[in-house]
């Protein structure tokens, strides 16, 4: 038995070689390199569209019959692993044309020459969009899609328990962290702010907010600074959170998320449109008892929020571009779609990034949910036009981001400061880039 | 069967005839106060399970997880009938197509190869097998992202076959194949049924498979629960929802739980329906089933 | 229906004697080769191919030039990958933190199973067959599915257990520190329970019942039958599959990955190799660098393995 078993590992062992021969003829060279279309296409046309977001297939559905020209063959890509099926897609030849990603992968898509460039055929639908939008789907200044849905964020809180409390809504972060001191004198156990033990999508918003810009680009060479002064500034604000114990970590990803501020331990929440829908049903010991109010800031005077864009990405390999650009645009800035979009029955969760927003607010507004003390739609139209213009997804955000959520966690456990994880990631970040093959510095 | 029920009521009668010392009453009831204790312990989340599936959204939150408040069941199905189009059903006859096809294509595979290595001696025959012993050492998850690549790069990815074809290779099947081979197709049945002229493909499906039923069933049992449960494969393969299997299918709704939809009560409700077809598949063959997984303890 | 069998019985379904090969072999030796062929094929598809083209991935990395979001090289590097895998503190840190918890969990879950088994030995058989029907329910489970019911009742925000214990006055988490680790082998020990105590308690029904009926006739007490007969004579299957555990364990992959849902903090994604792994080919996109990863990996279990069998060989001989 003994020698079997021997004999057995020792054959393995010759796979393995037998393996490495083989390994020997394959590799190869993928070079291709994005065509650039500039003409448009003629005659009738059938492109591949993926998403996963309630409510479209409806939409291609009525686009299809009012445009026989472009027919658009729908494919509901369940989420979370989409992004893999897409790479696996192009590689194989086999891409739909179009597909929703967020703005971090858009740019990732990019970065790995998975995506076309519409840079020429797409410029007609810029001005639909607002600036920080169009900003999403142009990494590096190349547009590789068309923007889908912004998710610009604000303040949610509990008007009651912040009354008892005798504090006010925080006009800036600063407020914020004094607000939450005081809570909590009277209270110990209460916070006034939550954030996400996954991902550092906490310090993303406020970096976005303060003017940072964590990718820079210049000529030929990215500027990587996560050390400015205006990211210190975000991160010295989440220090103060972490420090203090003024947050919950609350995971969205957790299924009793809410109760978090249902139960009236957290306060108030950073929120955003496409968690609107739901509020009704998720807050029944607190409904009718929430205000919304402006995310907290760093200047009032230069009110800045963030955003997360949602996009339609156009694939390598994709025959029409300027067709897929046409429904894109249709898709996610047409009054007759977002009309429906916007809807909650549609569940799409969907709010648009055009620049004028006003006709959709309304009805994404849950009443039950708020005290109709102030006004919701205005707080909800400022936001969407005041998400800072000036960030960029970098060509290896997405290892980057991945990298920091590591360090999040012992961010989170107290094992290391912001700061300290900040100055790490920015040498990780210009070493990668560096090492890819891109020029890039360190900031100041 | 006959002489395992005859050990039993050997033992109970050793046992209560007094053969040697009856157990004391309080070993009977410390006996059963454990088994009682870990009967809880097994059941208790499935119990949570069944609570929740009766639940609407608000009530999840809000009332006691472990007891019923106002029974929204017949809703909760209602809404997993509705969502895409019963998309649900669909991920559990997904599940039922990709188990019985990549199980029976499986055992058929792994009785061949077996009855191959047992009944023929060729060159590198030794060899080949301890290859497939060593094999079933490697996890299949291990070899996902690797199959995952070359899949793509042919773009098998997202088919059917990018499932079927890596459940189809089973080198534990194989192992078990040439074990049942071994005691229980004679040589000199091979023999006679060549002397009457049979080929040898039609002594293999003729005679050779008959004799090893037990050992096909159970590797098809083995296999059928190992895909039904298979997570990680389908995770890399598949894309689009109508092609998941079930487990995978619970998961994408698990992922979108706080999107603009709520998921809660249908992911809840959703897992109590899923474990209906398989337990009735176990309970359906359990003879064969313990003495499969005993076959597997003799490795 | 009888609910126990033995384990030899499977083997001998019809008595045969050893078959020679020699004999028949070298008429039909052909035939032998045609009958492994459908396996051999897709084994080499399955196995050799992908495993070969993995590595010769692990060998390139990817390059960009500009700004990087023009068009991309795959570039020949060596074992640069490796280089980066083998000096990679967090990888092995995940490896090792596997291979401890796996060991703890493992230790604990095959010694309930096997407490299990032999109170089963002593309970009237009918209860034997509730019980043991009763006990296998997690095992019915698919582990997806049994991971997302224990996610709910860990939940820091709706566990109906964090409900009884404030009720009770105390409080719990589930997950911090050692917490993370209880919790998840809680997990992995209720879904591996039944499965085990089977396999545990047909190794105690096959053993031939003279060993202990003489000492049961002196009057020794059933435990102590249980403890110095029943368990020396079983000690060999249990380092077995403990050891196909341990190397299953290295995989570790979906629970975690769904658990990290409601505790990040604790669950990093580079918790387990396999989650490492899965990060870097899907979220980041590297493929080249989770190919080298993957083998590095595959190369870990094979000497655990390797180590295993030599360590438990000589032991039982």
């Amino acid at each position: 038995m003994s020698q079997f078993r021997t004999r057995a590992l020792a054959s393995v062992a010759a796979a393995a070689s037998l393996s490495l021969l083989l390994a020997a003829c394959g590799g190869g060279e993928d070079s291709d390199s994005a065509a650039k279309p500039t003409e448009a296409t003629k005659g009738k046309v059938t492109l591949e569209f993926w998403s996963w977001t309630d409510g479209i297939e409806a939409q291609t559905k009525v686009w299809n019959k009012e445009h026989p020209e472009t027919q658009i063959k729908f494919v509901n890509a369940a989420g979370d692993t989409a992004y893999q099926k897409l790479r696996a897609a192009v590689n194989a030849g086999t891409a739909p044309c179009l597909s929703k990603m967020d703005g971090m992968n858009l740019a990732n898509f990019a970065a790995d020459g998975l995506l076309t460039d519409i840079t020429d055929v797409a410029g007609q639908y810029k001005g639909k969009y607002t600036a920080a939008a169009w900003n999403a789907v142009s990494p590096g200044g190349t547009t590789f899609g068309i923007p889908m849905g912004s998710s610009p964020l604000f303040t949610a809180y509990r008007a009651d328990l912040f009354e008892k409390y005798g504090i006010e809504a925080p006009k800036t972060w600063d407020d914020l962290i004094a607000a939450g001191k005081k809570a909590q004198k009277k209270n110990k156990k209460v916070k006034i702010f939550n954030m996400a033990g996954e991902d550092p999508s906490t310090l993303v918003d406020l970096s976005w907010e303060s003017g940072a810009q964590w990718y820079k680009a210049e000529d030929d060479h990215w500027v990587v600074d996560f050390t400015s002064p205006e990211a210190l500034k975000a991160g010295d604000i989440v220090q103060q959170l972490v420090d203090n114990d003024l947050a919950s970590n609350a995971s969205y990803a957790d299924p009793g998320v809410f109760k978090t501020w249902d139960l009236g331990t957290t306060i108030a929440m950073t929120t955003s449109t496409w968690q609107l829908p739901i509020y009704n049903t998720n807050f029944p010991k607190s409904k009718g008892k929430w205000q919304l109010a402006d995310s907290p800031m760093f200047d009032t005077a230069k009110p800045q929020t963030s955003s997360n864009f949602d996009t339609l990405g156009v694939l390598k390999g994709c025959k029409y571009p300027d067709r897929a650009a046409e429904f894109a645009a249709w898709l996610s800035s047409s009054k007759e779609s977002l009309t429906t979009l916007t809807d909650p029955a549609s569940k799409s969760g969907l709010f648009p990034a055009v620049t004028d927003v006003s006709p959709y607010v309304d009805k994404i507004i849950p009443t039950e949910m708020f005290n109709g003390e102030s006004d919701s739609a205005k707080v909800i139209t400022d936001a969407a036009s005041w998400v800072g213009d000036q960030w960029q997804y970098g060509p290896n955000y997405a290892a980057m981001y991945s990298e920091m959520q590591k360090q999040w966690g012992k961010v989170m456990k107290k094992e290391i400061t912001v700061k300290e994880m900040l100055t790490s990631i920015e040498k990780w970040t210009v070493d990668d880039l560096n090492d890819k093959g891109i020029k890039a510095v360190a900031g100041s | 069967m006959s002489s395992a029920t005859q050990a039993v009521r050997a033992t109970k009668a050793t046992e209560s005839s007094g053969g040697g010392v009856r157990p004391s009453r309080r070993a009977v009831v410390l006996t059963t106060g454990l088994l009682v204790i870990f009967l809880l312990y097994s059941l208790a989340p499935t119990w949570f399970l069944i609570v929740s599936a009766t639940k609407n959204q608000t009530d999840l939150y809000s009332t006691f997880g472990l007891w019923f408040s106002s029974n929204h069941l017949g809703d909760n199905l209602q809404e997993i009938w509705a969502y895409h189009d019963g998309v649900f059903f669909r991920w559990v006859g997904n599940s039922v197509l990709y188990s019985t096809l990549g199980a029976a294509g499986s055992t058929l595979v792994s009785l061949a190869a077996g009855y191959g290595l047992s009944k023929f001696g060729f060159r590198g025959r030794g060899a080949l097998f301890a290859v497939i012993v060593g094999a079933s050492l490697l996890p299949s998850t291990l070899l996902a992202f690797p199959l995952y690549l070359v899949f793509s790069e042919i773009g098998l990815t997202n088919t059917i076959w990018s499932v079927l074809i890596p459940y189809f290779i089973n080198p534990f099947g194989v192992y078990l194949g040439k074990v049942y081979a071994d005691s229980s197709v004679p040589a000199e049945l091979m023999e006679a049924a060549r002397i009457d002229g049979a080929g040898e493909l039609r002594i293999f499906y003729a005679v050779a498979l008959r004799l090893m039923r037990t050992g096909g069933i159970t590797i098809f049992m083995l296999e059928f629960i190992n895909i039904w449960n298979n997570f990680f494969l389908p995770l890399f393969m598949l894309n689009g929802e109508r092609t998941f299997p079930v487990t995978l299918g619970l998961y994408s709704w698990l992922q979108q739980a706080q999107t603009a939809r709520d998921m809660n009560t249908l992911v809840l409700t959703g897992s109590l329906l899923s474990i209906v077809p398989l337990a009735i598949f176990m309970f359906a063959l359990q003879k064969y089933w313990r003495s499969g997984i005993l076959m597997g303890s003799l490795k | 229906m009888s609910t126990l069998t033995r384990p030899a019985k499977v083997a001998t379904d019809s008595p045969a004697r050893r078959p020679s090969p020699r004999r028949a072999g070298r008429r039909g030796a052909y035939k032998g080769v045609l009958f492994t062929l459908p396996f051999l094929l897709g084994f080499l598809a399955t196995y050799v191919v992908p495993i070969g083209y993995a590595f010769s991935q692990s060998l390139h990395e990817k390059k960009s030039t500009g700004l990087g979001f023009g068009p991309t090289r795959i570039v020949y590097t060596g074992f640069s990958n490796f280089a980066s895998v083998l000096g990679d503190g967090a990888f092995w840190a995940s490896m090792g933190r596997t291979l401890l918890f796996g060991s703890v969990q493992i230790t604990v879950m095959l010694g309930i199973a096997l407490l299990l088994a032999l109170l089963l030995d002593g309970v009237a058989a009918r209860a034997v067959r509730f019980f043991r029907a009763a006990l296998l329910i997690p095992y019915v489970i698919p582990a997806v599915v049994s991971t997302l019911m224990w996610l709910f009742l860990y939940s820091p925000t709706g566990s109906p257990l964090l409900d009884l214990a404030e009720r009770a006055g105390t409080e719990i988490t589930f997950f911090g520190g050692l917490n993370t680790y209880l919790s998840l082998g809680n997990l992995l020990t209720w879904q591996g329970i039944g499965f085990n105590m089977i396999l545990i308690s047909a190794s105690l029904q096959a053993l031939p019942r003279e060993l202990y009926e003489a000492a049961r006739l002196d009057g020794a007490r059933e435990w102590r039958i249980a403890w110095s007969i029943k368990v020396p004579n079983i000690t060999g299957i249990l380092v077995l599959t403990g050891m196909f555990s341990l190397i299953g364990r290295l995989q570790l992959f979906g629970e975690p990955l769904i658990m990290r849902q409601i505790a990040p903090e604790s669950i990093n994604t580079d918790f387990t190799p396999m989650m490492e792994i899965y990060d870097k080919a899907f979220k980041v996109g590297d493929y080249q660098y989770a190919a080298a990863e993957s083998l590095v990996l595959a190369v870990a279990t094979g000497i655990l393995a390797f180590v295993f069998y030599r360590v438990t060989n000589r032991k039982m001989s």
